[in-house]
């Protein structure tokens, strides 16, 4: 289990960047956060998994419904809905995890400007909520290079960035005929 | 002079000045397209300074600005920044030029198809017989005489050109094209092309159809007449040129989708059968009933998803209704704790089937389940978790659907099944299902308007109860329950055996529900096989059989699946067959058997035609981002050589060869015939694998028998 602790104060944004890595290390800090307490979860990339997350708790305690019922989730579809998610996010001290906060931004059939305006709003309640709340942030790098810049922009606003090492490609021997 | 005409309104769409314009086929023959004068509305919300903002920023006099105050889906009451333009096409850029400017501004009614809008402003549906005035410029008013819901709608009397090439673009040009119209049918050359450009002309000005269904149209050719011959205008309205939309590749109900690129005429429709999804199962008179109840035109009608259908009729119950439209919908989840969305976001109840044949089931299936529950329990996005709600605007869109199609399957159930009206209404029928089929997804689908994926759980959640409830009903009346798949029970009793018997359930169940039930049949003989990988884990979703009609029933076999060459499909098809033929399916089990060796044999002696070996399977991805490349992305990877150009979501065909395999078709003894032999053997043990008798049992011998050897240690002093 991770030591987190530190980074449980109040303005103190933690964003995990990686590829794949990131989604079982989000579901285990889903786990660690609910054993201590209640915690607000935004998933916002369908990265939530209910069965290993179940699975990581039974590791640690017998009351394993106790802690799912610490978990309060709400999922978001568009980058509209994360808005208005992060919007409604009280500003408690009980710390918010919000899983790949970026893919519905990188769904290209959102209009890039419009993506822009509401990464803007998003940071920007974000920024609100750190001032009460610890904050958790798992993202993942774009898979085109145009929305480059809303992965940069959610980095720079965070305190303390975990990043998954990408894979090196694996060198293969060129084919003999 | 003013004119009054009965007839059809057959289309509208806008020119490039902007205005609408409506294709009308009046009751004695003759087409008109009319301009009519239509101002369009839409609406923008955000804070008051940013409204300002855009108020300012509209500076186009025509255009009317007003302050309104309308309901959302949930009934809150917005301020909204109201702009009405004279035309259409000036609605559609001043909303495209304010949301470039103003992104953050919500938007409401901008993005509403023109049909939709037509309908709802007019009350005149697409394809709708209707009066209308006219002074020979253009359109003064409009009547509806018709409902999109009537049972029999009158038909429009339409001519339809068919043209068909002969050979696929793709992969050779063709030389002739056949045209089909009427009772006449032409054979052109392509080339010389001016020849061929002449005669094209000379039939379509002669022929004038309303409809051209083409078979590769939207790929090839009329793009190949654009290039080809700039000049010639293939549309009614010689205002209009050919309108191309690009080809894309969609992920879309879990599988990734390639359209090609499309091409829309104005005055008549365009067609093209192998690009429009549905078009084979529901032919024309299908893609007519989906443009009458949806809104949608003709030519989008046929090449959209049924969802787009849906979201068009929903569209058109928000605007009779004044309910806001959203462009985007901005309503998130509400919050719950993990043990909720474990209890609650599941699918519909699958059961373990009793593995083996059975004798005499019946297969009873709820008629429209989803969306009885959706219109019955009233679930909409905005009546979640009131109980005395009114009609929610789901159910208020989908009633008249549900209603339409019961009639339709009833009134089917009193023809005879050589009746010639019995393909046309289940052309329509089958058109409605489709519609009935996504409109429960779209509950759940992120991008639906009037969506929410809690009320997408409720249905789930009520279906699994009912279900449960079912066979409860069938249990108490001594029915046995072999299997249930979310909206279909298969029961067993030792005494019924007629369809008669299993009435009284039937009806017991319609009661419990509330919900239609009908009798897909009692089969003679039913089969669950176990899976491949152990004799004693049933599959849910594969079983096949034969009713007391004669009928064969088959899901989940080999050959129902579109990756499977044609010969490996007729023989799993031909042994089903031959179990078919008698009550006990074991009898023909032999026969079977033999028919499958000799199967094999004609396989072993080349004596298949290559055609029958081909493969169909569809490229999920990019061919140069697989790592290791399966069959498709080879073949993509061969097609590309050969500069054909390949997209994920197309279909691909090949063959298996000792190399690996081959997009073009290779010599006999080229082909790869143990992959081939494997592939059969595989679908005959699909079918036979339960027929073979069990192993027979180890030895059995009595516990007390399992006696230690007695203790050889030796002992300690």
């Amino acid at each position: 289990m991770m030591n987190l602790a530190p980074y449980l104060d109040t303005n103190t944004l933690v964003v995990l960047c990686g590829a794949q890595a990131v989604t079982h290390k989000a579901n285990r800090l889903v786990a660690w956060l609910a054993l201590r307490g209640p915690l607000e979860v935004i998933d916002a990339g369908n990265r939530l998994q209910p069965y290993c997350l179940a699975h990581f708790l039974r590791e640690h305690t017998t009351e394993t419904e106790t802690c799912a019922q610490h978990i309060h989730l709400q999922r978001a579809f568009t980058a509209h809905q994360v808005v208005a998610a992060l919007e409604a996010a009280p500003a408690f001290s009980t710390p918010l995890v919000v899983l790949d906060l970026l893919a519905t931004f990188y769904d290209e059939t959102l209009p890039l400007p419009q993506a822009r305006v509401l990464l803007r709003h998003s940071l920007a309640h974000l920024e609100r909520l750190r001032q009460t709340t610890p904050l958790f942030i798992t993202v993942r790098p774009p898979p085109s290079p145009a929305r480059r810049g809303f992965f940069e922009a959610v980095c720079h606003s965070a305190s303390v960035i975990f990043l998954d090492p990408e894979p090196t490609p694996v060198l293969s021997q060129p084919r003999l005929l | 002079m003013r004119a009054e005409i009965l007839g059809w309104l057959l289309d509208v769409y806008t020119r490039p000045s902007g205005e609408l314009v409506c294709w009308l086929l009046g009751k004695d023959g003759q087409r008109w397209l009319l301009p009519m004068d239509f101002p369009v509305t839409f609406y923008a919300g955000g804070r008051p300074e940013h409204l300002r903002q855009a108020w300012r920023a509209v500076t186009d006099s025509s255009v009317q600005k007003a302050r309104a105050v309308r309901a959302d889906l949930f009934g809150r009451e917005q301020i909204l920044l109201s702009l009405t333009a004279p035309t259409p096409g000036q609605a559609g850029a001043l909303y495209h030029q304010l949301s470039t400017t103003f992104p953050h501004l919500d938007y409401y009614d901008a993005d509403v198809p023109l049909g939709v809008r037509f309908m709802a402003y007019t009350g005149v549906p697409l394809l709708g017989y209707c009066r209308f005035q006219t002074d020979g410029q253009s359109l003064i008013s409009l009547e509806p005489l018709e409902s999109p819901w009537e049972l029999v709608p009158s038909q429009p009397p339409l001519r339809v050109m068919e043209l068909t090439c002969s050979s696929d673009p793709a992969l050779k040009l063709p030389s002739t094209l056949m045209l089909h119209c009427g009772t006449w049918v032409y054979h052109l050359a392509l080339q010389p092309l001016r020849a061929f450009l002449a005669n094209f002309q000379a039939i379509l000005q002669r022929y004038d159809p309303d409809v051209i269904l083409t078979d590769y149209g939207d790929a090839w050719f009329f793009a190949f007449l654009r290039e080809s011959a700039p000049h010639f205008n293939p549309n009614r309205d010689p205002i209009m040129p050919v309108a191309f939309q690009r080809e894309r590749s969609l992920f879309a109900y879990g599988q990734v989708l390639y359209r090609a690129r499309q091409a829309h005429l104005f005055g008549r429709w365009h067609i093209d059968r192998c690009n429009a999804a549905l078009f084979g199962e529901i032919g024309l008179e299908g893609v007519l009933e989906l443009a009458r109840v949806t809104g949608l035109g003709v030519q989008e009608a046929a090449r959209k998803s049924p969802g787009a259908g849906i979201t068009a009729m929903q569209m058109h119950t928000a605007l009779r209704d004044r309910v806001l439209i959203p462009v985007a919908k901005a309503q998130a989840e509400t919050p719950r704790t993990l043990n909720d969305l474990i209890q609650h976001d599941r699918g519909g109840l699958i059961y373990q089937p009793l593995i083996g044949v059975h004798k005499y089931v019946a297969e009873i299936d709820f008629t429209s389940m989803y969306p009885y529950i959706m219109v019955n329990h009233n679930i909409s996005p905005e009546t979640l978790g009131y109980h005395d709600a009114t009609s929610g605007l789901v159910p208020r869109t989908l009633r008249p659907l549900l209603e339409k199609r019961t009639a339709l399957k009833r009134f089917l159930c009193t023809l005879d099944r050589r009746d010639c009206r019995v393909p046309l209404l289940q052309a329509r029928q089958k058109a409605l299902k489709w519609l009935l089929v996504v409109c429960f997804g779209y509950l759940g689908y992120k991008n639906a308007r009037f969506g929410r994926v809690e009320s997408h759980e409720a249905v789930t959640g009520i279906s699994r109860e009912l279900l449960l409830q079912s066979k409860e009903v069938a249990e108490e009346l001594g029915f046995t329950v072999l299997h249930m798949y979310v909206d279909s029970l298969f029961v067993w009793h030792a005494k019924s055996t007629r369809e008669e018997d299993f009435t009284p359930l039937l009806l017991a169940i319609e009661r419990q529900t509330g919900i239609p039930v009908t009798l897909e049949g009692v089969y003679q003989w039913l089969v669950f096989p176990p899976a491949r990988r152990h004799p004693s884990i049933p599959v849910p979703n594969r079983y096949f059989g034969a009713f007391n009609d004669g009928r064969v029933k088959v899901r989940g076999l080999a050959l129902r699946r579109h990756d499977t060459p044609r010969f490996v499909a007729e023989t799993q098809w031909h042994l089903l067959s031959l179990l078919a033929q008698s009550e006990n399916p074991e009898e023909h089990a032999e026969a079977a058997r033999a028919f499958a060796k000799a199967q094999l044999s004609r396989l072993a002696r080349r004596d298949v035609p290559a055609e029958d070996l081909k493969v169909a399977v569809k490229l999920r991805q990019r061919p140069e981002i697989c790592l290791r490349p399966g069959p498709a992305a080879q073949a993509a990877r061969q097609l590309h050589e050969r500069g054909v150009t390949i997209r994920p979501g197309m279909r691909l065909f090949f063959w298996f060869t000792r190399q690996g395999i081959s997009v073009t078709q290779p010599p006999p003894e080229a082909l790869d015939l143990e992959r081939y032999a494997r592939l059969v053997q595989r679908a005959v043990d699909e079918v036979l694998e339960v027929f073979k008798p069990p192993p027979p049992l180890s030895l059995q011998l009595r516990l007390d028998s399992f006696a230690f050897p007695a203790c050889t240690c030796p002992q300690r002093p």
